[in-house]
């Protein structure tokens, strides 16, 4: 099932003879149970491409649709609706609250979702046992190591089963192992064939759980071999 | 979500402890200069509000206030009687004499000669004594705080309080202690003496004119206030209701003295103080925390709910701070309550410094509201 429709996809930041255009005319496509990898060097535009997939970022021209939703016909709120719903993120920096444990951390998208704290903390409990992380359950993010801050921004990412998960950089702060411990996860516990997996990186040691890559230079996609 | 909220903020210690202390200083600052000054301002009127028994304070027409005394002519007692409408009208002296005291000491007084056959006007609560001991001869009335403080014998070294049977002389005349009564503290902090109306004329200086004051009850079903406007008419002397003479008094230290601008200065300050260091504490709080509201945003929190978190953390801290800021007034005031500091806390004190510290920390919340109105929710990526 298709996941993602990008056609001829711009974006530009800043207007007149200051324009910079992050996003030329990008066409992608991704399905379910697909987990694609986007690399290319800093200032590329990954991170601009996932926000508009993500619907965070407003684009200029182009389509994206998301499970046949187009951005461009949504309000703000419905906008809001639906990534709250669909979308799930895993940030570079984690972006985990350091006042509340790692429980009320993974509880967040489910409370967003109107489930009861007491559900909702109960379910991020049993996802964090799931993923090993039974002893860290109340205590503050920031005395976690970065690989269990990873797994934790992970189950933050998937608690509420959406159907698209953005990864920014996971493994950009940890070492190879880590890195790839946070990927096997993404790989094996969370895509499925409903679901389908971004994923911006830096890193060539994780591009052997892609099933897909995809290179972007200059603000354009181009299809990458795996080998 | 709005539970989270709440830890966000209270888990960041230093930052809540930094709002919080600054509206609960401001809170404070607030309720404890206008607790003083409103004090200050009841001390003024304390004389009428000991004095319940009359319902019209009748005066002379140049008369400012309570203790602007210029003295009328005994007649006009006998012309406000004369007007229809008032049951009884009995004279009232008062006037600062100097009491020495057995030590050779000297001290003014506030000295109020009562009507010697109904008492009308003597001192509300007798601590020790009678009140109709006010008859012996010589006999006077000291109230509590005088007797133990300015003219105990050799004030201020050793202090050895005034008691009942003491004797002192006022204006070179006999006066012997009868009573000790609890009187409102005076706005001049002198001791107050009672004695009769006619003693009193004998204890003052000789003069022409000593009738202070002529305190008025109507008739059963005359209005206080019909009744004074009937005596202005008819006699041409001033003539209030306790309540509009207390306004009388309180609009003229208002009006002519820096009292209430100084403590104006000390609110206003504290008002200031309060907002700069809890909006600035609360918005670096926010700021802090843009990523982790646009993280919320991202996730699909919608911007209504990022604001009622604002405004439930502002609210929050508000409601502790004032809570802090007025509990510690409140025990200031309590403590104070046997000094000499007048300390008056009103329930509209309460109210108006909840209101202050509720505006601190609204517009707080609105300066940081703007932010994450504003804020770019692709922070989220940024590393």
């Amino acid at each position: 099932m298709e996941a993602i429709r990008c056609e001829k996809l711009c974006k530009t930041y800043g207007s007149g003879p200051n324009a910079v255009q992050a996003v030329r005319g990008v066409d992608l496509q991704v399905n379910t149970g697909e987990l694609l990898l986007i690399v290319g060097p800093s200032g590329s535009g990954k991170t601009t491409l996932i926000s508009l997939i993500a619907g965070i970022l407003p684009y200029e021209e182009g389509e994206c649709r998301v499970f046949g939703e187009e951005y461009k016909e949504m309000t703000e709120e419905k906008k809001t609706t639906f990534r709250k719903n669909t979308i799930g993120f895993v940030f570079q920096s984690f972006n985990l609250i350091p006042m509340l444990t790692a429980t009320e951390n993974v509880a967040v998208p489910l409370l967003l979702n109107g489930i009861l704290p007491p559900d909702a903390e109960k379910k991020a409990r049993e996802l964090l046992t799931e993923l090993d992380l039974k002893d860290k359950l109340d205590i503050s993010p920031k005395e976690l190591s970065g690989g269990q801050q990873q797994r934790l921004a992970i189950a933050r990412g998937f608690i509420h089963e959406p159907k698209l998960i953005v990864c920014d950089e996971p493994t950009a702060y940890l070492d190879h192992k880590t890195g790839d411990m946070v990927m096997d996860i993404l790989k094996n516990k969370v895509l499925n064939k409903d679901r389908a997996i971004i994923v911006v990186t830096h890193d060539p040691r994780i591009f052997s759980y892609a099933d897909r890559v995809v290179h972007m230079e200059d603000g354009q996609l181009s299809e990458k071999s795996l080998s | 979500m709005f539970l989270y909220a709440l830890k966000m903020l209270i888990n960041d210690r230093a930052k809540y402890i930094g709002i919080v202390m600054g509206l609960s200083f401001a809170s404070f600052i607030i309720v404890q200069q206008a607790s003083i000054f409103v004090g200050l301002m009841l001390r003024t009127v304390g004389f009428i509000q000991d004095t319940p028994q009359p319902d019209v304070w009748v005066m002379d027409e140049k008369v400012q206030f309570i203790d602007d005394v210029k003295p009328m002519s005994d007649t006009n007692l006998y012309r406000v009687r004369g007007v229809d409408g008032v049951a009884w009208a009995v004279p009232l002296y008062k006037g600062i004499l100097k009491a020495r005291l057995s030590s050779g000491n000297y001290q003014n007084c506030n000295l109020i000669g009562v009507d010697s056959g109904t008492l009308i006007g003597a001192p509300p609560i007798m601590l020790e004594g009678n009140i109709v001991s006010l008859r012996d001869p010589d006999a006077i009335i000291v109230d509590y705080v005088g007797a133990n403080n300015k003219l105990s014998f050799d004030f201020p070294i050793n202090q050895k309080p005034l008691v009942v049977g003491d004797v002192i002389e006022i204006n070179d005349n006999r006066a012997k202690v009868v009573g000790i009564c609890n009187s409102a503290r005076t706005f001049q902090s002198q001791p107050v003496v009672y004695t009769t109306f006619n003693r009193a004329l004998n204890f003052a200086p000789n003069e022409r004119k000593l009738l202070s004051f002529v305190l008025v009850k109507g008739k059963e079903g005359v209005n206080p206030k019909e009744l004074a406007k009937k005596i202005r008419k008819t006699t041409g002397l001033k003539a209030f209701d306790a309540k509009d003479f207390r306004w009388l008094t309180i609009s003229y230290y208002l009006k002519y003295t820096g009292i209430p601008i100084n403590f104006g200065i000390a609110v206003l300050l504290g008002f200031i103080i309060g907002t700069a260091i809890a909006g600035q504490t609360f918005y670096n709080f926010t700021l802090d925390n843009l990523r982790y509201f646009a993280t919320f945003r991202a996730m699909g929190a919608p911007i209504g709910m990022l604001r009622k978190m604002i405004l439930l953390q502002s609210f929050w801290v508000g409601a502790i701070g004032w809570g802090l800021g007025t509990g510690a007034a409140s025990i200031f005031g309590f403590v104070s309550k046997f000094s000499e500091l007048s300390f008056v806390l009103t329930w509209w004190l309460f109210l108006a410094s909840m209101l202050a510290v509720g505006f601190i920390s609204t517009l707080s919340s609105f300066i940081s509201l703007r932010k994450i109105q504003k804020m770019d929710a692709s922070i989220v990526f940024k590393s």
